[in-house]
């Protein structure tokens, strides 16, 4: 029987980037809050400090920050029919695993998503027709629209400083930023960081074929920079780890630079690692959660914590495991179409692009960060003409260093072998003087990719593993066909010694090697609950105090990395909550 | 011994020999220095080395297949020279090597590829089988256990393991080969901490700098330029 | 007389520890925000406490646990070591963990100096 604690007004399930934001606009306003993470608490000056956050095999190989399949994993099978077995190692994707998410080894890319993608079907239907959109094809418009979501946006681009160059100031076009993106309020908070030769090479060759590339927009600050909150950013040091470790110099914007400070410092808020929710308590007929169970994983004990509102702002498929767990909502099912638990799941194109080889040139490829990269958004989105191209979406390109650790970073011409005399000969040889173009791709929903609970396989607390069906479709293949293409072309214009070949996906997903931790869907929002899980203000249509943040309410994903959205509307869900929600519990929306 | 003393081919030999005894080579002198961060200095064992969990066949047959997988040239020592052994020994050993962030419950089936890793085994327990898998086969194939293979015999052995088209009894091949490969670079590359490495001989290859890494400055200021500095551990600054 | 060499030497040697003349402490703050992120006075700070820095010894903080290189190091910190800790925080505490890539303009130094020599 679980130990029942002191109620409070609100408690968040996972304290990442959502929960911690939640967290403190909700004690700003006055509320008590408890956050609990599963993981253990960390700090930076324990955990990310030099040297040892030096370490490539224990941070990329080894996993240290990633969640462990032993205590939670999924399934996976590729289609309906077949039996899915369990990912027994992180592979693919990489939740993280501790007090800040996967926001502790995060690359920092941060965006803002087109206008467009907001409005993804009906943008599609107003320009192409309706026939455009193939019959298995479930995307849908966002609840809420880029210009409503603006301010959050901002609101969160301040929080991080993100560093980069507007294309779009206030409506005016600016020359050197992204000219398709969306309106922005104001620059950004810092300029771009320094761009690696690559990277500058990249943009010659772009702009002379006509194109338009920018300095990758990143949350990383480029100089020192003081918050929206108080809390100082140092600058980047271009240390070539940041996609699997924590900032040894706190420049990567993160719960833990950006908002955990002044948490922990709050009466209001108490934080409890190592609390793994198991459930929500649901009252199905009064349309409210009343609290979540949750286990001690130092001691086994089980608690009961009551609270008002319920924040679920776990990994995304924490989010949804929990629903399936709780018995809120309908599972969906895609022979029907009915239910809405698990429906567009929608992951990211990845692992394509073109590496060059450049004789004469010394790019010192360990000096660097994602954001040292010059970024092109030509290929993206509907920032072209689909007319007859006959698929949808498109993907972003980058080219710059980053990572340049050798376990991992070892490129080599095509044809060399991959081990003896001739493989350390070629590496030696090379390593200076290779660069990529690194292609990714959105991926539109289908109604065969989903998630439901798995029959056989469970987790080390005894309950039903989530299954994931999922396969790329013809319209992935498409855009990765199109889109490497376009790549190689630019790839050819910087005039390498040696081109490799264009890595075009072809043949099924697979779950082994890492692509990115951008998985989406599952929880979509909407304006229809026969359709969604969540409305406009992330507020449950079967619970109205229960409130689902992240990426498993996005209804498709673009090429974009989701963490820019996600923070937005984890900072607009909080004003519903404080300014509409508070004042007259219930549901928001009326469906 | 000093440092013009080459260990390369007393080690080999020993090797060769089946000789497993590990502890009996590195008596050898302290490391090697050297002042130019371009050079290779030979990697030196600098303190005994028992094994934490390898058998002796297991050592002799990682130890042959490291020294295959990176002869040693004039770009570094080989393999085992460059203390991979140690590496791996340690890893299986530790908390890796004991199923550390694997999901290990049944029921188990084969799956597809894309399904990834489905075996019961431990890392640990799985190069155990594969090494008698790949003994097995060596000795059907060839006559002797793959440690006792001239060097040319231990290249075409392992070709044909990558290549996907041996049939180990029981035992996955082409996945045996992938594993091995990928523990192999992780310990030619690791940061010398964890006993490969050694001497920063997989850094010095490539041009690698290690640590602190902190390159605002130097980003801008070798442009285009090698960077090329004597490379430093996470021992160098501990 | 022995009083005025007295105080000539007092002031040759006060000038010496000091930073250069026209050194511009509030230049030297702005700066010094590089150092902020890490150096808070907060009891998880990444980096120590730099109230009092000049003149105090090297790993000298019972609240931080410093590296040991740092305290092998056995310096005080006065003008000469900071200018050079500043410039390249490896050259002269070889094995450092402050991750920081070092401040290239001497003008920069003499000004961070000036802001911590403020610091009491």
């Amino acid at each position: 029987m679980a130990i029942r604690l002191k109620e409070v007004d609100a408690v968040m399930v996972g304290m990442g980037w959502t929960g911690s934001i939640m967290a403190r606009e909700l004690t700003k306003a006055g509320m008590t809050v408890i956050g609990l993470e599963r993981g253990e608490d960390l700090t930076p000056r324990e955990h990310f400090a030099l040297p040892n956050i030096r370490d490539e095999l224990k941070y990329t190989y080894r996993k240290e920050l990633v969640q462990d399949p032993a205590l939670e994993t999924l399934t996976f099978r590729h289609r309906p029919s077949e039996m899915a077995l369990p990912m027994r190692r992180m592979g693919s994707f990489l939740p993280g695993n501790a007090v800040g998410g996967a926001a502790n080894h995060w690359g920092g890319l941060h965006w803002r998503y087109l206008p467009s993608d907001h409005l993804c079907r009906s943008h599609i239907v107003n320009r192409y027709g309706p026939k455009a959109i193939p019959t298995d094809m479930t995307i849908r418009d966002w609840a809420m629209t880029y210009e409503e979501l603006e301010p959050y946006y901002d609101r969160f681009d301040k929080l991080c400083g993100v560093s980069g160059k507007a294309g779009n100031l206030r409506g005016q076009k600016v020359s050197g930023g992204n000219v398709f993106e969306g309106a922005r309020s104001s620059e950004y908070p810092n300029p771009p960081l320094k761009m690696t030769e690559s990277a500058l090479m990249f943009e010659k060759a772009a702009k002379e074929l006509g194109y338009n590339p920018f300095p990758q927009p990143i949350s990383n600050s480029s100089r020192p920079y003081t918050n929206i909150e108080g809390l100082t950013l140092g600058g980047c040091q271009y240390c070539g780890h940041c996609d699997k470790s924590g900032c040894e110099a706190n420049a990567k914007a993160g719960p833990h630079v950006c908002i955990l400070p002044l948490l922990r410092a709050e009466p209001k808020f108490t934080l409890r690692a190592r609390s793994w929710v198991s459930r929500l308590v649901y009252d199905k007929r009064g349309k409210k959660v009343t609290g979540v169970i949750y286990t001690d994983t130092r001691t086994g004990e089980e608690y009961e914590q009551p609270a008002g509102i319920v924040v679920l702002s776990a990994y995304v498929f924490g989010n949804i495991s929990l629903l399936f767990h709780s018995k809120i909502g309908v599972p969906y099912d895609p022979m029907t179409q009915k239910g809405t638990v698990g429906r567009n799941y929608c992951y990211q194109l990845s692992r394509m692009g073109v590496t060059m080889f450049f004789e004469n040139k010394e790019f010192n490829p360990f000096m660097g960060a994602p954001g040292a990269s010059m970024a092109l958004d030509d290929f993206d989105g509907d920032n072209f003409d689909h007319g007859g191209l006959g698929f949808l979406g498109g993907s972003r390109f980058a080219c710059g260093h980053a990572d340049g650790r050798p376990i991992g970073y070892r490129p080599v011409p095509p044809g060399t072998p991959r081990w003896g005399a001739a493989w350390k000969k070629a590496t030696a040889k090379n390593y200076h003087h290779a660069a990529s173009i690194a292609v990714s791709g959105s991926n539109y929903a289908n109604r065969y990719n989903y998630l439901d609970l798995d029959p056989t396989y469970r987790d080390q607390l005894g309950r039903p593993l989530l299954r994931l069906t999922y396969n790329f479709v013809e319209n992935d293949y498409k855009v990765m066909e199109y889109t490497v293409n376009a790549a190689a072309k630019i790839a050819r214009a910087m005039n390498p010694t040696i081109m490799g070949p264009a890595r075009i996906r072809r043949g099924d997903y697979d779950i082994v090697p890492y692509q990115s931790t951008h998985n989406t869907g599952g929880t979509v929002m909407g304006h229809d609950p026969k359709t969604s899980v969540v409305n406009r203000y992330l507020q449950s249509w079967d619970a109205h105090n229960l409130f689902i943040m992240g990426a498993s309410t996005f209804p498709q994903q673009p090429a974009y990395n989701p963490t820019g959205p996600v923070g937005a509307l984890a900072y607009w869900s909080a004003e519903a909550i404080i300014n509409k929600y508070r004042k007259s519990p219930g549901p928001l929306v009326h469906a | 011994m000093g440092n013009d003393d080459n260990p390369i081919p007393r080690r080999g030999f020993l090797v060769g020999a089946g000789t497993a005894v590990a502890a009996s080579l590195t008596s050898l002198s302290a490391e090697a220095q050297t002042s130019t961060a371009t050079a290779t200095p030979p990697a030196v064992a600098t303190a005994a080395e028992g094994t934490l969990t390898l058998t002796s066949a297991e050592q002799a047959f990682f130890a042959a297949a490291v020294d295959t997988i990176i002869p040693a040239d004039e770009l570094t020592p080989s393999g085992s020279d460059c203390g991979v052994v140690v590496f791996i020994d340690r890893q299986l050993a530790g908390a890796y090597g004991s199923g550390a962030k694997l999901y290990r419950s049944g029921p188990f089936h084969k799956g597809k590829p894309e399904q990834g890793y489905q075996l019961p085994l431990t890392p640990r327990e799985f190069f155990a089988a594969g090494i008698v898998a790949t003994n097995a086969w060596s000795r059907t194939a060839r006559g002797k256990d793959f440690d006792r293979l001239a060097p040319k015999e231990r290249e075409a052995a392992l070709k044909e393991l990558e290549s996907g088209k041996v049939e180990l009894s029981d035992f996955n091949g082409k996945q045996f080969f992938e594993a091995l490969l990928e523990i192999t670079m992780e310990g030619f590359f690791a940061d010398p901490i964890y006993g490969g490495n050694r001497n920063k001989a997989g850094w010095r290859m490539v041009g690698y700098p290690g640590l602190p890494a902190v390159y605002t400055n130097l980003i801008d200021e070798y442009r285009n330029k090698r960077y090329s500095v004597e490379p430093q551990s996470i021992a160098d600054f501990s | 007389m022995h009083l005025i060499r007295s105080s000539l030497l007092f002031w040759a040697v006060l000038l010496a520890a000091a930073p250069a003349v026209g050194a511009d402490a509030d230049h030297g703050k702005a700066l010094f925000q590089a150092c902020v992120a890490c150096h808070t006075e907060k009891p998880d700070a990444m980096g120590p406490s730099l109230k009092g820095v000049f003149g105090r010894k090297t790993a000298a903080l019972e609240d931080f646990r410093y590296s040991n290189a740092m305290k092998r190091a056995n310096l005080v910190w006065d003008e000469a070591s900071l200018r050079s800790y500043l410039v390249d925080p490896q050259v002269l505490v070889k094995g450092n963990r402050m991750p920081f890539s070092g401040l290239r303009d001497p003008k920069d130094v003499d000004d961070v100096l000036a802001y911590l020599e403020t610091f009491k």
